[in-house]
């Protein structure tokens, strides 16, 4: 039972066709996931809206449908990829941002798990997204900035790295050798294989995902043709398999699930990724990160940048962005102090620690000035995994030696191996 | 060490403003750099709960001020509280703590008016001139009347200042205003200077037939300027444009040019009041 005045965790699977959102206490223990039909494991919600014509009234998933087949008014689905295409729809004559309409859909849907999960009372919301690419990334963003919960702590992660959240909070027997999941929605079969590097302190925890393509045919055929993959994928899983979303009910696979089942545990489920993002969030939320083991997925950077600084009079070593970070959440603003001439120099530092180089950057038509009169103020973000944006803007120093308006930017391949 | 050194604290969006300065000082390295320059002036009050507020509040360094306030009311906290801030920041090590050791030994026995003298003799001797001479009218405003040396000296050295701004009306005024205080030959001798620049040669020479006592002092005037005269036509760099014109050289623009960007840069430097 949830409590009422406990603050609570959401774990927002978000997908181009359904949504699913899943929900526990922030310090609590197994997430539920909000089901359509009390009782059943109808999770998904369809991504989509529907307005009544010439009335300011919305309806969601489920309803929308319903709605749509019923009433005069304008279906709006596909709402993420109009978002990813930034693209405008018109209902008559008004014109709505698709961003605006897909923040609709899920605050509005935030209200659906029932008055424990309203809004307010939700202390952090983890949305975990098929792919986390520059364009969804700054969809996200903006989709957080309009949700406008103050109060509420809002981060996105991918699936593969729900997966492993999902996982490390399984019994440890089920995630001891490598795991592997797939995920069939409308017939796309995609598969995951969770592994891990014990021979590294952290252990690192990967998740590699590969795309099967459309299953076609009639039940024996994809049948015959997910036996294939499985052949080719698990010959090497000998302890358990998970089958992931709808794609999976009736009977269609018995031959394949027959080989699957021989001498491994199987397992059907359909909110993994929702359960995954909530145990993410959780973690975050209660600074909990593992200190044995790390996951280290596509969107984590693999380099760690910094620089070498005179700090307090000695010299150290002033870490910018760390390894293992998100690209996305890479954020890092400081201001340093030229003892003289017109560069800086970065310190690049792959992760398994070899091939450390330095990258120089010369700022061109800096004022000449006394020694230590040049005060800088620096920004780093990341623009995708491997690059590095750096934004330099010259502060001169206070009234002893005044500004220029030089303003510096960057962009260095922090890739290990890169110039 | 290395090239670049880490800031501390916030940049102030408020600066603080010493008191009698014309200087804001917006971050916790600004603030050492003032310590230094200024070592001679600073005294106990100057780190004032102002300040240390400041400190606090405004770079958000509130452990530095709280360090600070334990050094109020205990011997040396004037050197304590700049050696922890030097340290602090790393701004400056233990060569620039050790030359704030002595100038505060030094200047430990000064007024407060006679280390503000100190500091616009300095601005002056680097021709500072606009800086030096904002200083030396605030003293001239706030030394009595009975500081008759020390008033003369003041006037006179305001006088360099100006005519070092070509203001020679000014400067003339204010050697006048240094020898009747005090009368003396240099005072006098830089006044007739000042005049002699600042007039025709027929009022100059009106004023010396006024005032025929300026007899002597006039032709130590006359030498003096015709030794710089002398001095000014075997500066090298005369040579250097001579020949270029002989040789029809091209780079006798580019030379002329770098030396009026220069002249240009020393002029800004001399009337620049920061």
């Amino acid at each position: 039972m949830i409590l009422a005045n406990d603050r609570m965790i959401i774990g927002y699977d978000l997908s181009y066709q359904y949504a699913q959102i899943s929900y526990c206490r922030q310090n609590g223990d197994t997430p539920e996931t909000y089901a359509m039909v009390g009782g059943t494991r109808q999770y998904n919600i369809p991504v989509c809206l529907f307005k009544r014509k010439e009335v300011n009234q919305w309806f969601l998933g489920k309803e929308a449908v319903a709605f749509s087949g019923q009433e005069e008014g304008t279906m709006l689905d596909g709402l993420l990829e109009a978002a990813l295409e930034n693209e405008e729809t018109y209902i008559g004559e008004e014109c709505f941002e698709s961003v605006a309409l897909l923040a609709l859909f899920v605050k509005r849907s935030l209200y659906l798990p029932g008055k424990e999960c309203r809004p307010d009372k939700v202390s952090g919301i983890m949305f975990t997204v098929p792919q986390l690419s520059e364009k969804m990334v700054s969809v996200l963003q903006k989709l957080i900035v309009l949700l406008n919960l103050p109060n509420c702590r809002i981060l996105f992660q991918s699936r593969e790295e729900s997966i492993y959240h999902y996982m490390v909070h399984q019994p440890k027997e089920l995630w001891n050798d490598d795991v592997l999941l797939y995920d069939n929605i409308n017939n796309r079969m995609k598969s995951y294989r969770f592994m891990k590097n014990e021979k590294t302190r952290p252990v690192v925890a990967f998740v590699e995902e590969a795309d099967h393509g459309l299953l076609s045919g009639d039940a024996q055929e994809k049948d015959g043709q997910f036996f294939q993959i499985v052949q080719s994928t698990a010959s090497d899983i000998s302890n358990c398999v998970f089958l992931l979303g709808e794609g999976f009910n009736g009977d269609w696979c018995q031959e394949s699930l027959r080989l699957l089942c021989h001498n491994r545990r199987v397992f059907k489920g359909n909110d993994l990724y929702s359960k995954g993002a909530c145990f993410g969030m959780q973690e975050r939320m209660n600074d909990q990160e593992s200190q044995h083991m790390i996951f280290l997925g596509r969107d984590k950077l693999k380099t760690n940048v910094g620089m070498e600084v005179s700090r307090q009079g000695e010299d150290s070593y002033l870490a910018i962005l760390d390894g293992g970070e998100n690209w996305y959440e890479c954020h890092k603003k400081w201001d340093v102090i030229l003892r003289e001439g017109n560069s800086i120099r970065l310190k690049l530092t792959p992760l398994d620690g070899r091939n450390v180089r330095y990258v120089e950057i010369v700022l061109d038509g800096l004022p000449i000035r006394e020694p230590k009169m040049t005060r800088l103020h620096l920004e780093a973000k990341m623009l995708n995994t491997g690059t590095l944006q750096l934004e330099i803007s010259d502060m001169g120093f206070g009234d002893f030696a005044p500004a220029s308006s030089l303003n510096f930017i960057q962009q260095i391949d922090i890739m290990p191996g890169g110039r | 060490m290395e090239n670049v050194i880490l800031c501390n604290g916030s940049y102030a969006e408020n600066p603080y403003l010493p008191e009698g300065e014309n200087i804001r000082l917006f971050s916790v390295e600004e603030l050492c750099c003032y310590l230094y320059k200024n070592a001679f002036l600073i005294q106990e009050d100057f780190f004032s709960e102002l300040l240390l507020r400041w400190i606090g509040d405004e770079l958000r360094l509130p452990e530095w001020a709280e360090k600070l306030r334990l050094f109020k009311g205990k011997d040396s906290s004037v050197l304590h509280s700049i050696d922890f801030l030097f340290r602090a920041t790393g701004y400056y090590g233990e060569e620039e703590i050790s030359h704030v050791r002595g100038v505060l030994k030094e200047s430990s026995h000064l007024s407060v008016m006679e280390r503000r003298k100190i500091r616009a003799d300095m601005y002056c001797k680097k021709q500072r001139y606009a800086m030096a001479a904002a200083e030396y009218e605030y003293l001239l405003k706030e030394t009595e009347e009975e500081q008759i040396k020390f008033r003369a000296k003041l006037y006179h050295n305001l006088g360099v200042c100006q005519a070092g701004l070509f203001l020679y009306d000014k400067a003339a005024a204010s050697f006048g205003q240094a020898f009747q205080i005090y009368p003396n030959t240099e005072s006098y001798v830089q006044f007739l200077t000042a005049l002699k620049l600042g007039n025709s040669p027929e009022e100059y020479l009106t004023y010396l037939s006024a005032h025929p006592e300026s007899y002597e002092d006039s032709l130590e005037v006359e030498s003096r300027i015709t030794r710089v005269e002398e001095s000014w036509e075997k500066m090298p760099f005369q040579n250097m444009l001579q020949e270029m014109t002989e040789e029809g050289n091209t780079a006798y623009y580019e030379t002329v040019k770098k030396l009026l960007n220069q002249a240009k840069q020393d002029y800004i430097n001399m009337v620049d009041k920061r």
